[in-house]
């Protein structure tokens, strides 16, 4: 992955080419869900805040929830249900039609052709969608302060710059660059599990996909222990 | 078609960096992170409850933060402080350093000054850290308090050895036993005087006002006396009308009328006080 050699023009072109389908496809479907999730979960929050007299902790809540939990976590899900599914089948459907085995015989790197820009692609598109996302919700976040709770823009940005630390987006980073590697690792691993049969398809993309959501969740509370670990340290 | 492709994907990566480099570049901007610092030293006997990191409070406002803590040869420890220039010009060479430490919440470390007109604190002087400790300061306040509920404790407690090997708490407070006997013969003896008396005063009751007492016989008499002299009354009355030609008799009648009624007057007015000075039971 970090021997430059690697890359290629042909390597590049899937690069581009996944990138184009994972991210650039789903933009639409993830605005979308961006702007109303995100209004959801701001009104919801707000209001409850309100309603306990706990509005003070609206950034801690916007920041330490949204941004970094709830933004990555919906990105991932979205991703993982539209191309870690595509991913695992494509592989396992080349290894049914001994494709893997062609370009072997070509001698073709299975692993710098297939499986590198995938995975690439999947690190670089949760890391960078999370982040639209993340900015989407707060954009929205704005709005949707200024009209159920009469906030002002510069009182928004005050708490959220209060609220707002580095180690928890660095945390955040790392974490979508780990969900990001094992949402389209997994499905691959699983899609080379396939046999000859074509029955063996749905069966690896299955497994794959119920493998993808527990890696998932244990990246999740992983996260949080960090988080937590760093919060002490610090 | 692949360089339309290529182009969505650049523009899509560029923009989408630039927004996260712009987001991370404004946060760090804000939060002071390309400002000049200052940095002052402050000594202090101990560098308990100032972690690195900790935030120093000017007014309530955060102006700086604990950077370093060293500890020197002379077994001081040296804070470093660092302050943002804008920040400085609070920092007074008059300026006093608190660590607050409360007895409820985390310390907060802060600074105050009095004359905003005293230079400014150079960055090579060492400053004196002040502590303000709630927890000793309270538990000072509540020493005495302590101790006066340490001599409480005591004295129940000897109280209550008292009373379980004492017959009572006469016993327990006198403390020596013949005392309390002759405290309890005396008692005693007071009480026999006082039922005698008792009954002496109630059978003399009953011979002044009994049902047979001397006062309702007195009583009864009087008016008995009393019914009689109104029959003699009537019966004079009678002899003046049968006899009103005798001039003479008559007169002498009229006296005798006269006095009786005076009698008989008297007689009523005695009973009726002694009616209102002695009830009858």
């Amino acid at each position: 992955m970090f021997d430059p050699r690697a890359y290629n023009s042909a390597v590049r072109m899937v690069l581009i080419n996944q990138m184009y389908f994972t991210s650039i496809q789903i933009l639409p479907l993830f605005l979308s869900v961006a702007v109303i999730s995100g209004a959801i979960a701001i009104g919801m929050i707000g209001q409850y805040l309100t309603n306990l007299g706990l509005f003070g902790y609206f950034g801690q809540l916007l920041m330490g929830f949204v941004v970094t939990k709830f933004a990555p976590f919906i990105t991932v899900l979205l991703i993982a249900l539209r191309s870690s599914s595509a991913v695992n089948a494509e592989i396992a459907v080349m290894k049914v039609n001994k494709e893997l085995n062609t370009l072997n015989v070509f001698r073709i790197d299975v692993i710098n052709y297939l499986f590198l820009p995938r995975i690439l692609c999947g690190i670089l598109s949760v890391v960078l969608l999370s982040w639209l996302f993340s900015i989407v919700v707060l954009t929205s976040g704005l709005v949707f302060s200024a009209l159920l709770f009469n906030m002002s823009i510069n009182d928004y940005v005050t708490v959220l710059l209060t609220s707002a630390k580095f180690s928890d987006i660095i945390v955040m980073l790392i974490n979508c660059a780990t969900m990001g590697f094992f949402i389209i690792m997994i499905p691959i691993r699983y899609g080379m599990r396939a046999t000859d049969e074509l029955t063996s398809i749905p069966v690896s993309v299955l497994q794959g996909m119920v493998n993808v959501f527990i890696a998932i969740m244990i990246i999740e509370v992983v996260s949080l222990i960090v988080m937590s670990l760093i919060e002490k340290l610090i | 078609m692949a360089l339309k492709t290529e182009w969505k994907v650049g523009l899509f990566i560029v923009l989408t960096v630039v927004l996260i480099l712009a987001g991370l570049g404004y946060m760090a901007y804000k939060k002071g992170i390309f400002q000049p610092e200052n940095t002052y030293t402050i000594s202090s006997r101990t560098g308990d409850g100032l972690p690195v990191g900790m935030p120093l409070y000017f007014s309530g406002f955060k102006i700086g933060k604990v950077v370093e803590l060293e500890f020197n040869d002379k077994g001081m420890v040296m804070i470093k402080i660092t302050v943002p220039t804008h920040h400085a010009k609070w920092i007074r060479s008059d300026s006093k350093f608190v660590l607050e430490k409360p007895l409820i919440g985390s310390p907060k470390f802060t600074v105050t000054t009095t004359n905003p007109k005293s230079s400014l604190l150079s960055s090579d002087s060492i400053a004196i850290l002040m502590e303000v400790n709630d927890i000793n300061d309270a538990i000072q306040k509540i020493q005495p308090i302590l101790e006066q509920v340490a001599l409480i404790t005591d004295n129940v407690e000897r109280l209550m050895g008292s009373l379980a090997a004492k017959n009572s708490l006469l016993e327990m407070a006198v403390g020596v036993e013949k005392s309390v006997q002759a405290i309890y013969a005396s008692l005693q003896h007071a009480r026999n005087i006082n039922d005698q008396v008792g009954q002496l005063l109630k059978k003399t009751d009953e011979e002044l006002y009994g049902k047979d007492g001397i006062i309702p016989l007195v009583i009864k008499i009087l008016r008995e006396l009393v019914t009689n002299l109104g029959k003699i009354g009537n019966t004079i009355d009678n002899v003046t009308k049968i006899s009103s030609n005798t001039a003479e008799g008559t007169q002498d009648f009229k006296l005798l009328r006269s006095e009786v009624d005076s009698t008989v007057n008297s007689l009523n007015r005695l009973i009726n006080e002694l009616d209102k000075k002695i009830p009858f039971k």
